[in-house]
């Protein structure tokens, strides 16, 4: 992890790569709750990364990033409610969140862990879970997947044990 | 109390399922409760983050301040092309004879690094995959199908400088020098090569290379880190890798292996290999060594040196939860262009271990 850090900070493709798997779909859906609009969430947060990796901005280790990530997407998303237009610059300080908006923060955080970690399981178990969430049954994900409903099965628990064990027992695993 | 603090203990106490008063995340709490995790994270494919990432790359690249000269290259095509080819084992009597370093397909990129070029001075030049033509000082270049056509300098009183060609982990490249020579590049390797050659041809190589070179009447010489290699026209395969004995493998003609202390000629069949005990030639089987140009993992070997191998290929890093699994060894053949699961799954059937990937850690336990 203090790789994927190191490289964040010397602006490196190959991080920018992963920052972008993790982080990309939840920041929209953050800034999509304040702006109310598909395609502006998802112009505010490219505008605001590629503000960061321009930026000379360094971060200490992935806390630090995630927060600094929600703040300049706030910033950036409250800027444009008020003026109709981007801001010009990052910065991370001048809003402070309202209550609400702190804990849509904190929930939206607990969401993307579960999606970071769900990308990080082996590819079979990754599409069984996806295929869950999408509501398929055992039966039917065997099928699309050609492989035996055993097999699910057993992949599914694996996965789903992963998650818990990588999640620390979020409550959230149990809502699969 | 930091924002920083205030946000990370919020989280804990939500994830320790915690009893706690903050009031503002009871509607937080409400929700876990409630079960939505399923209908948050289908909102989250609802974002195309692999195409916003394209955008992010081509506006970044524009604006990077880093001394790189971009390529003109064509954004259409620039999702890498992977061919699926799975085969998952070829036994001895199905072995195709040796070819010569094909022209004709892409290699598949199995990882997201680029070549790079690094010019005499000292600029770095990458290459992306849909990239056409290179034309910077001393190096003239057409790019087709993972194959680089280095063509001659016609002003023969320029200067002769030293470029140097370098392939990341996970990927193979092939280079045809201004001679007609034709060098197939394993992962994690360098090339330096001039941008004409004289009287002599010379070329120093990092890692592993297979080479076809023309017979021109000139020597053809290739450094490594711990020795030289001289031809007249042949085809044979150089490894030498830091922290592993250096091989040169004959399959055709006759080369002359160097080092500080002694010196050896090979015939076709024949390899050198260079320990601390010195050079030692054996009559090999020629395939085993050099199948990987032909897009094949050949293994024969207890499973740390295996693993090293797929570090390379795959750009992975492997960790292993008891040392004692090093030491198993596994014979045998499959094709480069699965995925790294597909390799791990093929190695567990002989259910000597278990192994998960998570990202690009493999852990065998």
């Amino acid at each position: 992890m203090e790789e994927f850090i190191a490289g964040i900070n010397k602006r490196e493709e190959k991080s920018w790569g992963i920052l972008f798997d993790f982080y990309y779909a939840p920041l929209c859906a953050y800034a999509e709750k304040f702006l109310r609009s598909h395609a502006l969430a998802e112009d505010i947060v490219q505008e605001t990364l590629i503000k960061i990796w321009t930026s000379s901005s360094l971060f200490d280790n992935k806390r630090h990033l995630t927060l600094y990530l929600y703040k300049a997407i706030y910033n950036n998303s409250i800027c444009y409610l008020r003026s109709n237009k981007e801001s010009t610059e990052i910065n991370s300080t001048i809003e402070n969140w309202s209550d609400t908006d702190f804990a849509a923060t904190v929930k939206e955080e607990l969401f993307r862990r579960l999606y970071e970690e769900i990308q990080k399981l082996p590819e079979q178990r990754r599409r069984i879970i996806l295929l869950s969430i999408d509501g398929k049954s055992g039966k039917e994900i065997a099928e699309l997947l050609k492989i035996s409903p055993n097999t699910v099965k057993g992949q599914k628990s694996k996965a789903l044990e992963a998650l818990r064990r990588n999640t620390k027992n979020t409550p959230l695993i149990f809502l699969l | 109390m930091s924002e920083e603090t205030r946000f990370y203990n919020a989280l804990q106490s939500i994830i320790n399922d915690e009893d706690q008063t903050v009031k503002q995340l009871e509607e937080v709490r409400e929700l876990y409760h409630r079960g939505d995790a399923s209908v948050e994270l289908k909102r989250y494919h609802s974002y195309d983050k692999e195409k916003a990432y394209l955008v992010f790359q081509k506006r970044t690249r524009k604006k990077s301040k880093n001394k790189v000269i971009r390529l003109s290259w064509s954004i259409a095509a620039a999702a890498a092309i992977l061919i699926g080819i799975i085969i998952p084992f070829i036994w001895q009597q199905d072995r195709p004879a040796p070819s010569p370093i094909s022209q004709q397909s892409a290699i598949p990129a199995l990882s997201d690094s680029l070549p790079r070029i690094k010019l005499a001075s000292g600029e770095i030049i990458e290459i992306p995959d849909t990239c056409n033509s290179i034309n910077v000082q001393g190096v003239k270049a057409t790019i087709n199908n993972s194959t680089l056509q280095l063509s001659g300098i016609s002003d023969n009183s320029s200067a002769v400088q030293m470029n140097e060609i370098i392939i990341p982990r996970g990927r193979q490249y092939r280079i045809t020098l201004e001679d007609g020579t034709a060098v197939l590049m394993n992962s994690e390797s360098s090339l330096r090569f001039p941008n004409r050659f004289t009287n002599s041809r010379e070329i120093e190589l990092k890692g592993q290379a297979f080479f076809d070179v023309t017979k021109d009447g000139r020597p053809f010489r290739v450094t490594c880190p711990t020795g030289t290699v001289t031809v007249l026209g042949t085809s044979f395969d150089i490894r030498s890798y830091e922290g592993e004995s250096t091989l040169v493998t004959l399959v055709k003609g006759k080369v002359k292996f160097a080092d500080a202390s002694a010196e050896v000629t090979l015939k076709p069949g024949e390899q050198v290999c260079q320990s601390e005990e010195g050079l030692k030639v054996y009559v090999v089987d020629t395939h085993r060594f050099t199948a990987w140009k032909d897009g094949l993992i050949y293994f024969d070997d207890n499973l740390e040196s295996v693993m090293r191998n797929i570090e390379r290929i795959y750009d992975v890093k492997v960790i292993y939860s008891n040392e004692g699994y090093k030491q198993i060894r596994f014979i045998g053949e499959c094709s480069r262009f699965q995925t790294i699961d597909e390799f791990m799954k093929l190695l567990s059937l002989t259910q000597e271990f278990n192994y998960e990937i998570n990202g690009n850690i493999v852990k065998i336990e």
